[in-house]
């Protein structure tokens, strides 16, 4: 809160300095900027429950890999929104996953808000098995800049709304 | 853990191969929100409520006041109130300028002001037709020479601030172009300024107002006869922003800037006039409490309005009915008129 602005003048004459107090943010970016334009790099995790068992660790599946987004201005600079977005498993899993990322990082609140979209997944050979989805939530920091929250996958019908939620992140790479 | 693993893959292996010859579905279950709504600050909401207006707007005294000819918009034969003495003056006026995203969009009823406030990003549907932002900037550019007063008595200042500076929340006492002699010099300043901006970001209104206070009051050292211009289309929209700020943090700014900050500068020499373009029909109470307690309310019988119903206040100059442009040309024509003396107050 402001400090509370006192009437009438300061003892010595001059202007109050208590008057009219307000923080000065940066015509760069603002002092207190809560969102970076550019590209994201960073991994993903989750422990993927078997279909009919307990969503614990130590039944669960891990499943990782990079994560990389491409958050470029909206014309009203309130939001960043994800222009390029991809989900990907690593290279030495069985599993194949990929997914494209959509959302938007609110520049006021600093929270991204986003969707995993036509996720599939297979093991190689074999074309894709099955579907999935899911929500991306994170904050952003002005440390890195880093966006890091949770994630969650949901599988499509094939796997009976077998899901998993996990953490992820991604650090500011340039511009 | 490996007949964990035997099963899983199974399941997707099972799956996979009945993929094959046909269309692998590629579910799209979860239809995620995309992207975190901008509540915006409504006048009375998530700061905390405010109780102004009737018997809540703050008290103002003397001056006196016209009769308003019945709201058509462009006809302000009204005067604020005000004590000021014209003739051998210095006076000084600050426009500040609402430059938020959705000054991009076409007026109404090309793009009606909700419609507009829904885009995402605001923009211009009729290239033909000007934007907000094109009306606005063309019009104070026309509208400059008037700050050359026919008494060459009274010596006029001018300058021009812009809200947001940083396409966020953000706002600055240092103005875009700082105030100086009004002379053609200093108008082609703010012509190349406004021409040259893009609109983009927030509506601070209330950091930006209380920091061009600052700037008037403390850089400038004005102790009368000062100005301040407010044009905005829409209410404070940057709550969660100044929340979120440890240097400002949660509160009814709202309340405060209308309550404490805008009867300080009054005390100081400084006005307040309150411009509401298309899009701040829900923000006309907010502004016409900041008009009254800035001390321009446009007659003693206008109603400045509650947070009750915060669409309803007509203390300012609302310019949300009829010919934009024509209403904020004599609206600035009045406004020029009576603060450099050539009018009454």
């Amino acid at each position: 809160m402001p400090p509370t602005t006192s009437g009438g003048g300061s003892p010595s004459g001059g202007p109050d300095p208590n008057l009219f107090n307000w923080p000065e943010a940066n015509p760069d970016g603002g002092n207190e900027e809560l969102c970076k334009p550019g590209h994201y790099v960073g991994t993903y995790q989750c422990d993927l429950s078997l279909p009919g068992e307990p969503a614990d660790a130590s039944s669960g599946f891990v499943v990782s890999g990079p994560v990389d987004l491409m958050l470029d201005e909206s014309q009203d600079g309130e939001f960043l929104e994800v222009s390029g977005g991809t989900l990907k498993s690593t290279a030495m899993g069985i599993f194949v996953l990929a997914a494209t990322v959509s959302g938007k990082l609110d520049c006021l609140s600093g929270q991204f808000a986003g969707s995993l979209q036509d996720g599939t997944v297979s093991i190689p050979p074999f074309p894709s098995g099955g579907s999935f989805t899911g929500p991306m939530a994170a904050s952003f920091s002005q440390n890195g800049p880093e966006l890091s929250g949770k994630w969650t996958l949901i599988g499509g019908p094939q796997f009976l709304g077998e899901s998993c939620t996990g953490p992820w992140s991604a650090t500011w790479q340039a511009n | 853990m490996a007949s964990q693993l035997k099963r899983l893959a199974g399941f997707v292996l099972a799956a996979s191969v009945a993929a094959c010859g046909s269309n692998a579905s590629k579910g799209s279950l979860f239809s995620a929100s995309s992207g975190g709504s901008n509540d915006g600050f409504a006048f009375g909401g998530t700061g905390g409520t405010t109780s102004l207006g009737n018997g809540g707007a703050p008290a103002q005294s003397g001056g006196t006041t016209a009769e308003d000819t019945g709201g058509t918009p462009g006809i302000f034969i009204t005067t604020p109130q005000g004590n000021d003495t014209c003739g051998g003056q210095a006076i000084t006026v600050l426009f500040l300028i609402d430059r938020s995203g959705s000054m991009n969009c076409n007026l109404p009823p090309i793009t009606a002001s909700a419609d507009c406030e829904n885009m995402s990003p605001p923009a211009k549907v009729d290239m033909t037709a000007p934007s907000k932002w094109e009306v606005i900037s063309s019009t104070i550019s026309a509208s400059l020479a008037q700050f050359v007063p026919t008494d060459p008595s009274i010596k006029v200042k001018v300058g021009l601030a812009y809200f947001s500076i940083d396409g966020v929340c953000g706002a600055n006492s240092t103005p875009a172009v700082p105030v100086a002699d009004a002379d053609d010099a200093q108008f082609d300043l703010i012509r190349n300024s406004v021409a040259a901006q893009k609109p983009n970001g927030g509506t601070p209104i209330v950091g930006a107002t209380i920091l061009g206070y600052q700037y008037l009051y403390r850089a400038l050292d004005v102790t009368s006869n000062a100005h301040i211009i407010l044009i905005t289309d829409g209410q404070d929209s940057c709550a969660d922003y100044y929340a979120s700020n440890p240097a400002i943090g949660p509160g009814d700014h709202v309340a405060d800037l209308i309550m404490n900050q805008a009867p300080k500068a009054l005390s100081v020499g400084i006005k307040t006039w309150v411009i509401g373009a298309p899009g701040s029909e829900p923000a006309r109470s907010m502004l016409s409490n900041l008009a009254v307690s800035g001390g321009t309310r446009r007659s003693a019988d206008c109603t400045p309005g509650t947070d009750a119903d915060p669409t309803v206040g007509d203390c300012h100059y609302d310019m949300t009915t009829g010919d934009f442009q024509a209403a904020l040309t004599m609206a600035l024509t009045h406004i020029m008129a009576v603060v450099t003396c050539e009018a009454p107050s």
